[in-house]
């Protein structure tokens, strides 16, 4: 297949040689805006039948500027026909076939100014030889890039390919040491678990007089609370009747709830839990807990919240965090990557939850003084319970290790797995205000020049190109949302080129970018195709 | 604090009451964030968090260091952009450093408290203690300052007590002022160039609001010579519009407009050329925080007059200068304007469009009522945003829009930069060709709209007309303005339903009158509603029996490349087998119909004869434009051939063919020159 499309290419650059030789020596005689392989069907001594059979004329008014043929065959070097094409022979270049519409419009199509011949005052220059001169070079140019391409193309290939093996070694590697770490840590289970019941049996008396101490704290507190009650009733049961009534509420300004200025019997109700009057059991019961918050609003305790205090909030946080990156043992790359992925915000509600584990893990503010026997026991638990830990969490660090892998071994880098090289380098793309990156089968970013914030452009989806070219495009979606807007999304154009290199950066809808990526892993036979149309558009 | 301000004191307010003191307590703690835009959406906050102790970018460069009697001073550098700081520090009386961190040249000064201190602080004499290439220290009293390079920190003592640091974390940042780059259209005369190859040109936005800024001429010009309007205190008056805080000339001041009319002027307005032209908007004037979205009604214009009293002529006078302005620019050449405000006489001036409509189908349907009221009141020169300005159309709107506005006068396709790209290439090759179908009919009937707009020059009747206007004694079209008539010659009714299969049309004119299907020349009877099947290929527009239609059906890149193109006449014919019509035709774009350099032809139809003269006889204009084809529409049977005779051809035998079920007969080519009179005879 590859073999034969070559074949035929060649084919092609022969005709087209033989064509500039033709065109410079002997013009073959023929109606205007006809080309050679064309001429044979306009003979000048018959008539002429419109090519889709529907008319014959006679061969005058063939280019005589009417429209006679409903396909336009009748008129290949005029305007008349709206649906027409003109030939322009562009000796010294490559032919041309515009539409007849821009036939005599006063614009220079050709390069030859054979598509303007009815006006005068249009001045076309026949420019084709430069032009030729120029593309011939380019071509000359894009077929030695085409070489070169393919050439770093097959290195990819070979190189992808012991990447493979090298990540499939290490897989089939960690999965071995993942079965020696579960058993290290289904050991280290066992001892802890063993201890653990020893340490529990010694605490246990502990536990006993520390829950005695709450049950006391439980039972002062609520003396304390029924001591208050009292005091209030006795204030309130003013007329000392035992009893707390609606009139001795009323009097009491604090309880207009409604702010109008006086304690209606409603509003001091209420207070009495519905009910006329109450003894000191009931206010205890029933009416205390109405009254408190109103009491405590009068002193002035319950206030809106103070605007300070909020920020001082959200700023530890910001120092916790802040502080736990300082710290983090991990390098730095790795943050980032992960705040990119998961979103900064994210980020800091984990960070909270980190450091709330760390706050238990340390003992309680007043430590308690345990035998010398205990003690041991509690070290000892300790420290198998440490061994555990790490256990377990060598045990996830493997687990994370052969995700990474299995992921990257499931991830397509083409039919022969030609892109396989790009993945974990970057490319930059400036413009002048921001500086673009485009990180293969990861993630497409933007930065301003300005400073170093990273906006996110979309993370690696999927090969997007249609179904005979699926390798010539690359989604990358999910990234960061607009403001008001759609998340951002990134298309990535792959072309064949001889580095890696992004190319063009745009936006051509609200927060869908536009990429254009060239790289030797897409230099295909194929291409060459592509490069003819190109041509053509010249 | 809202829940102390009840009123009412039953139940339900208690319960709401004890409500919200429970949702303040809570809030207290935790406050909802989807309240505040997160670190993400703000790019001060963003860039702030990016700053990370372990990335020290600020050294100072001691080889810089100028050393005084009370004052340290070296530059600061910021390693990151290279931008150097000038960093000094100064002794003070009472053992005191003062160190200050400015830019050497910023774009503006920076506000420095002076109010809060009472005087500037008295100067005393420092003491070198240590100098090398690292760190430079100095004595004031029992105090010392250090300074250390590279990272930059300051540290100082009291005694031999650290007291305090500046940049002990390296998190210090210094932002200095930055000019936002100007990156868009670079090079204005290059793309002009770029448009106007293929015969397209360049209309760009001037809007009346002035952006207040000092050092832009127009502004400073306009202060300076008292050009603005001003409130009703006589202070100039400052709203707020797209570039922020601006002001408005007083175009109601010969002087003024005089002023801004010159702008225009080449040298005056870098990057215009010739062929560039105009569109006013926001000329009401807009005002983002005004009353009414305009200016207030007290502010004062030259004159005295208050705002109130001219406001609805703010407009005119804005594209009179406008156009005046052009005019001045390039000498006999018509401006094109176009304007969102507008006022009796200015339709002398400009085109307008009705605003910022949306994608919608009720504002499809308006914009025919909308215009059809506009051209009876005297401005005919009336279109719609083509696709809506808001939202995103989908295709069948798109098309739909497509089709019915290119028979508005003015045909434009715009959308607000947040839509959806809708460019016509954008979509399938169904939608491409109908879009490019809508689009070559239009350009098609452009001698059509020339003539009318000719006319409508001359004797005002408007270009588009609603039925009542033709057809004043017909009942039966007293309320219908979802049709209209191009001239008095071609009657549509554009598709604004969703999923139409049908529309009703109304055809006037009586029984006698005559309405043929522009596409398949079917015959409809006058005076009666016919429920016409529609696809979307299909809008329903009619040639009244007996009219002459002059259309140049070869479709070109734009309007300007068909200036040379021949014509094709259709002659419809009516009951009496007679049909008559007009054509205008000039250069296109100067005033030398001023002159007499023009052509305004009459065509009549009778007695199987097609015959065309000049109506005015003193008006010549040397046009390259031929008769390509006449199409005759109900035709007279048994017609073999036609003849032409002219001054210039002589006699000519021409060829005829019959079409589409004798519905049409063609007569080709007869070649003649528009100039020439000529007369068509059937045979």
């Amino acid at each position: 297949m590859e073999r034969r499309l070559y074949f035929k290419l060649s084919f092609v650059f022969i005709t087209h040689s033989c064509l500039i030789i033709s065109a410079n020596s002997s013009e073959v005689p023929r109606p205007r805006g006809v080309s050679i392989s064309r001429a044979p069907l306009y003979n000048p001594e018959k008539d002429f039948t419109c090519f889709d059979g529907t008319l014959t004329i006679p061969f005058s008014q063939v280019n005589d500027d009417y429209c006679d043929c409903s396909d336009a065959s009748d008129e290949p070097g005029t305007p008349a026909c709206p649906n027409g094409s003109f030939h322009c022979t562009n000796a010294g270049h490559k032919p041309l076939n515009i539409p007849s519409y821009r036939v005599n419009d006063g614009v220079c199509d050709c390069c030859d100014a054979s598509d303007e011949y009815a006006n005068s005052n249009v001045n076309c220059a026949n420019n084709c030889n430069e032009l030729g001169r120029s593309a011939r070079e380019e071509a000359l140019k894009q077929a030695e890039l085409l070489k070169a391409g393919k050439q770093i193309r097959s290195e990819y290939i070979q190189r992808s390919s012991q990447i493979k093996q090298e990540k499939k070694d290490m897989l089939s590697e960690l999965e071995k040491n993942l079965s020696e770490a579960d058993k290290v840590k289904n050991e280290k289970q066992v001892l802890k678990d063993q201890v653990e019941v020893l340490e529990n049996a010694a605490l246990q008396k502990y536990r006993e007089i520390e829950e005695a101490e709450k049950l006391k704290k439980q039972e002062a507190e609520n003396a304390k609370n029924r001591e208050e009650a009292t005091e209030t009733f006795k204030l309130f049961d003013s007329n000392e009747d035992g009893k707390v009534d609606t009139s001795e509420i009323r009097t009491r300004q604090t309880f207009d709830k409604d702010r109008n200025g006086e304690v209606s019997e409603e509003e001091a109700k209420y207070f009495l839990n519905e009910k006329e009057e109450l003894g000191l059991e009931e206010f205890i019961s029933d009416g205390w807990s109405r009254v408190k918050p109103f009491l405590m609003m009068d002193a002035g305790l319950f206030k809106p919240p103070v605007p300070e205090k909020e920020e001082e909030e959200t700023e530890q946080v910001e120092d916790v965090h802040d502080d736990i990156e300082g710290s983090e043992t991990e390098p730095v790359e790795e943050i980032e990557e992960h705040e990119s992925v998961e979103g900064e915000g994210e980020e800091i509600d984990e960070d909270d939850e980190e450091e709330e584990e760390e706050v238990t893990e340390e003992p309680a503010s007043e430590p308690v003084k345990y035998d010398e026997e205990t003690q041991k026991l509690i070290e000892k638990a300790t420290e198998a319970r440490k061994e555990f830990t790490d256990a377990e969490k060598e045990v996830r660090h493997i687990q994370a290790e052969i995700k990474k892998l299995e992921e990257y071994l499931e991830k397509d880098f083409g039919p022969e797995d030609e892109f396989a090289p790009l993945e974990g380098d970057c490319f930059d793309y400036e413009d002048y205000e921001y500086i673009y990156k485009l990180c293969p089968f990861d993630k497409a970013v933007q930065k301003p020049k300005s400073n170093s914030v990273e906006t996110r452009l979309g993370v690696w989806s999927n090969w997007l190109g249609s179904e005979d070219n699926k390798y010539s495009s690359m989604l990358y979606d999910r990234g960061q949302s607009c403001w008001n807007g759609p998340q951002r999304s990134t298309h990535v154009r792959i072309n064949c080129g001889s580095e890696n290199k992004l190319t063009a950066v745009s936006e051509p809808n609200r927060c869908e970018y536009l990429f254009d990526f060239t790289t030797p892993a897409a230099c295909k036979e194929a291409e060459s195709d592509t490069q003819e149309d190109l041509h053509d558009e010249l | 604090m809202f829940f102390f301000s009840g009123t009412v004191a039953n139940m339900a307010n208690l319960m709401r009451f004890f409500i919200l003191l429970l949702h303040l307590i809570v809030s207290t703690i935790a406050v909802d964030k989807g309240n505040f835009k997160t670190c993400e959406q703000s790019s001060f906050c963003r860039r702030l968090r990016k700053i990370k102790p372990d990335n020290p970018k600020y050294f100072l460069d001691l080889d810089s260091l100028q050393l005084s009697d009370n004052s340290v001073e070296a530059e600061l550098v910021n390693t990151d952009d290279n931008v150097k700081l000038k960093f000094s520090l100064t002794t003070l009386a009472d053992d005191t450093f003062r160190v200050i961190i400015d830019e050497y040249k910023p774009l503006h000064a920076r506000y420095r408290v002076e109010g809060a201190l009472n005087g500037e602080p008295q100067v005393a004499k420092l003491e070198l203690l240590e100098r090398d290439r690292d760190v430079v220290s100095v004595k004031l009293g029992n105090n010392k300052a250090t300074m250390t390079s590279d990272p930059f920190k300051v540290e100082f003592y009291q005694g031999d007590t650290l007291v305090a640091v500046v940049n002990s974390r390296n998190l210090f940042e210094f932002e200095h002022l930055r000019v936002k780059p100007v990156i868009k259209f670079k090079h204005p005369l290059e793309m002009q160039q770029n448009l106007t190859a293929t015969g397209r040109k360049l209309i760009v936005i001037i809007d009346p609001h002035i952006k207040r800024e000092g050092g832009y001429f127009l502004h400073e010009e306009a202060l300076s010579n008292d050009y603005y309007i001003k409130t009703k205190d006589g202070n100039v008056y400052e709203g707020w519009c797209w570039p922020g805080a601006s002001s408005y000339l007083d175009l109601f001041n010969p002087a003024v407009t005089e002023y801004y009319s010159k702008l225009y002027a080449h040298d005056k307005f870098i990057g215009s050329t010739d062929t560039m032209y105009i569109w006013n908007d926001m000329n009401e004037p807009s005002v983002f925080n005004g009353p009414e979205v305009t200016m207030p009604k007290d502010c004062v214009h030259y004159g005295g007059w208050e705002h109130r009293h001219v406001h609805n002529i703010h407009g005119y006078y804005y594209t009179k200068t406008t156009f005046d302005g052009l005019l001045q620019r390039t000498p006999n050449t018509r401006p094109f304007i176009l304007t969102r405000s507008f006022f009796s006489g200015s339709q002398r001036h400009a085109a307008v469009w009705t605003g910022d409509n949306a994608a919608d189908w009720s504002h499809l349907a308006i914009s025919f009522p909308m215009c059809l009221s506009m051209a009876v009141s005297g401005f005919s020169f009336c279109g719609a945003d083509i696709g809506g300005f808001f939202h995103s159309p989908d295709t069948e709107l798109l098309q739909r829009w497509y089709q019915a506005g290119a028979w508005l006068p003015f045909y434009r396709a715009h959308a607000h930069l947040d839509t959806k790209r809708r460019e016509p290439y954008l979509f399938d090759q169904d939608v491409q060709t109908r879009i490019r179908n809508a689009l070559r009919l239009r350009y098609a009937h452009l001698p059509v709209w020339y003539t009318l707009f000719w006319e409508h020059s001359k004797t005002a009747e408007p270009v588009i007309r609603p039925l009542i206007y033709q057809y004043p004694s017909d009942s039966n079209v007293l309320d219908i303005d979802y049709q209209l008539l191009v001239g008095s010659s071609i009657l549509v009714r554009p598709v604004v339903e969703s999923r139409a299969s049908t529309v009703n049309v109304y055809f006037p004119g009586g029984a006698q009158q005559i309405w043929y299907d522009i596409e398949d020349w079917r015959p409809y009877i006058g005076s009666r509603s016919v429920s016409v099947p529609v696809t979307m290929d299909k809008v329903p527009a009619y040639y009244r029996g007996g009219s002459i239609i002059p259309r140049k059906d070869r479709p070109r890149r734009a309007a300007s490349l068909m200036l040379d193109d021949p014509y094709t006449l259709y002659v419809v014919l009516d009951a009496e087998n007679s049909a008559s019509g007009t054509l205008y035709t000039d250069d296109g774009y100067t005033y030398g119909y001023k002159n007499k350099d023009y052509l305004y032809i009459q065509f009549k139809f009778k007695d199987n004869t097609l015959t065309s003269s000049i109506i005015d006889k003193d008006a010549q204009y040397p046009t390259r434009e031929w008769l390509e084809r006449v199409v005759i529409v109900n035709p007279p049977k048994g017609i073999k051939h036609a003849e032409i005779k002219s001054k210039g051809l002589g006699t000519l035998q021409l060829q005829t063919s019959y079409t589409g079920e004798e519905r049409s007969l063609v007569v080709r080519k007869p070649g003649v020159s528009m100039q020439e009179e000529f007369i068509i005879t059937l045979l």
